[in-house]
């Protein structure tokens, strides 16, 4: 055990006396974060719209087909008001339309558009599909008398919200693996591992110890991001429930561990030593894209969707991004969770299977 | 009393036969050296008795204990210094002795060990900012960390000054004087002259021939063998030492 602990203390005091460990985990996402948390890039948000038809004439289920077949949104049909603000809340819709039936009149008067608070753009898209399909829907729609707007008390965290919770999963595993490929590397190149050898420890200790060192400062690094982004980008983290930041730390613990096994893997499995860090960078750049980071699959075209779906990042980044968005708990992202340990299952065999002290 | 036995060891890479069956004994206390052109077999075979590499035939003990069976228990009554030397770069002489120290469990006074290789006042540099015959200092250092009984230096003064090489045969002597078992592989001749009690001399994985240095110089003269170089009093290096003195340059 006194080794171990050893080994981490040694490990973490090589992570910070070098320049370029701390440049690469520490400041570049930082300033990663900062550059894209001030983009102004909008319409980033789900392309799904709830709607709730308390109407339920002819009239009100002609104008939801119409809805239906635009392109550029995707209709949810809902049945209540607290089920839209929750989705609303959580993020998987963008907005809500809530379908009213008129009190004298057999025509349907009104139909309010639920948004975010300060979620414009929003608010313009859909206003404008309403009018589109009004302009064409022909004989089968009556105009409506009455197009509302109402603002839910749900902050609309905008594309900062998204990129915080991304670039600290997208730290996690460059962290992760790049410490792996180049630190521990290097250490086996320039003969440490084998001078630990001729002691009675095996050097397994030591990878060990790196490991749990570097583990520990992927989380400090992930509450760091997140921490910024409140006081420097001013976004909310964990909608003020600690389940969320409990589980931002189970998230950050899995993915650090999940990404230095997948470091270990390629380092085995990379024929030679020169060629381990471009298949790390074979492994990592496709996610960087892919995997929900800068923006949404959603805006991916559908079949390269599918491979996002299967790429360890993609749940590590939803999971993330799901608790410090829209304060989710571990119990609500369990399905992240699952395949984010099936992924570590998968790594690690591919470790013991290959991996070499020599 | 003998505390290194190797009996008929053999080593065999792919193709090639590193170590073609060596016979050799240690005596206790004694400074030993294994003498060879390069390639002729001498790290493989200290390697193996160092429990870094196994061997492919042949059996090894030292202190009654089988170098291939009971490599841990081996492990922990011996002090190494490997060939290349190198260690973390970015942690300080004292933290690389405590650490070492640490897998051993056992107990000493980082500062005492550095002060014997004369390391004391580099104890808070990091290991990268140190010339070559420092790190081997360091290296002969962290191999105390034991106290070991057998002590291994493969080829410890290759690329030194003269200074920094007479300093380390120094430091090799006082071993001894401690009554610590030396083994010492070299290819400068005079290093085994001047340090070792007997020496094997190897080539292309076999031992030639096993005896003191002045035994063997004694055999070759007997036989009628004439030096073309006349001896003199003194040599170059005699020379160069007492015009640039003994101190250290390093530091």
């Amino acid at each position: 055990m006194k080794i171990y602990l050893s080994f981490t203390i040694a490990a973490s005091k090589m992570f910070f006396r070098r320049k370029s460990s701390i440049f690469w985990s520490l400041f570049f996402p930082v300033v990663t974060m900062l550059v894209f948390g001030n983009a102004n890039i909008i319409g980033y948000s789900a392309p799904n719209v709830g709607l709730i038809d308390y109407a339920n004439t002819d009239n009100s289920r002609s104008i939801t087909e119409k809805l239906k077949e635009s392109k550029s949104t995707e209709i949810q049909l809902l049945y209540s008001e607290n089920e839209a603000i929750e989705l609303l809340t959580k993020g998987s819709i963008a907005s809500y339309l809530t379908i009213n039936s008129s009190s004298n009149s057999n025509s349907e008067s009104e139909i309010i558009i639920t948004t975010r608070k300060d979620d414009f753009a929003e608010k313009e898209v859909v206003s404008n599909l309403i009018n589109s399909v009004m302009l064409e829907g022909g004989d089968s729609i009556k105009e409506l008398d009455n197009i509302k707007s109402n603002i839910a008390n749900i902050n609309y965290q905008g594309y900062k919200g998204f990129i915080i919770p991304g670039i600290a999963a997208m730290a996690i595993m460059q962290n992760g693996i790049f410490s792996v490929v180049f630190t521990l590397l290097s250490y086996k190149n320039q003969g440490v591992l084998k001078r630990l050898q001729a002691t009675p420890i095996s050097p397994s200790h030591f990878i060990v110890g790196h490991l749990i060192s570097r583990v520990t400062i992927i989380i400090l690094q992930t509450f760091l991001l997140l921490i910024m982004g409140v006081f420097i980008l001013g976004v909310s983290i964990g909608q003020g429930s600690i389940m969320a930041w409990i589980n931002i730390l189970l998230f950050s613990l899995l993915g650090g561990v999940l990404f230095l096994s997948i470091g270990l893997a390629i380092s085995s499995l990379a024929p030679s030593e020169e060629s381990a860090p471009a298949l790390a960078n074979l492994v990592t750049f496709p996610m960087l894209f892919l995997s929900g980071v800068f923006f949404p699959i959603d805006f991916l075209p559908k079949f390269v969707g599918y491979i996002s779906n299967i790429l360890p990042l993609t749940h590590l980044a939803q999971g993330i991004r799901l608790s410090a968005l829209y304060g989710n708990s571990t119990l609500t992202t369990l399905p992240q969770i699952g395949i984010t340990i099936l992924w570590l299952a998968i790594a690690f065999s591919i470790c013991a299977l290959t991996f070499k002290w020599e | 009393m003998s505390i290194i036995q190797v009996r008929n060891l053999k080593k065999k890479y792919d193709k090639f036969e590193a170590v073609r069956g060596i016979d050799f004994e240690v005596n206790e206390g004694e400074v030993f050296g294994l003498l060879g052109p390069n390639g002729a077999g001498k790290t493989t075979t200290v390697e193996i008795l160092e429990g870094l590499i196994k061997s492919t035939e042949g059996e090894a003990f030292i202190n009654d204990l089988d170098v291939s069976k009971d490599t841990k228990s081996v492990k922990k009554i011996i002090g190494v210094q490997l060939q290349s030397v190198n260690f973390f770069e970015k942690l300080s002489l004292l933290e690389i002795v405590e650490l070492f120290s640490t897998l051993y469990s056992y107990s000493v006074d980082p500062n005492k060990i550095l002060e014997r290789v004369g390391l004391l006042n580099k104890k808070d540099s990091y290991f990268k900012t140190l010339s070559g015959g420092q790190k081997q200092r360091l290296s002969i250092a962290v191999a105390l960390v034991n106290n070991p009984k057998v002590l291994f230096f493969d080829e410890p003064t290759t690329g030194l000054d003269p200074q920094a090489r007479r300093n380390l045969w120094e430091l090799i002597k006082s071993f001894q004087e401690e009554g610590k078992t030396v083994v010492l592989t070299t290819h400068y001749m005079e290093e085994a002259e001047e340090l070792c009690d007997r020496v094997a001399i190897i080539d292309e994985g076999k031992i030639i021939k096993i005896n003191s240095p002045s035994n063997l110089i004694d055999e070759l003269t007997k036989s009628g063998f004439k030096s073309s170089k006349k001896i003199r009093e003194a040599t170059l290096e005699d020379v160069f030492i007492n015009l640039t003195g003994k101190s250290l340059r390093e530091d």
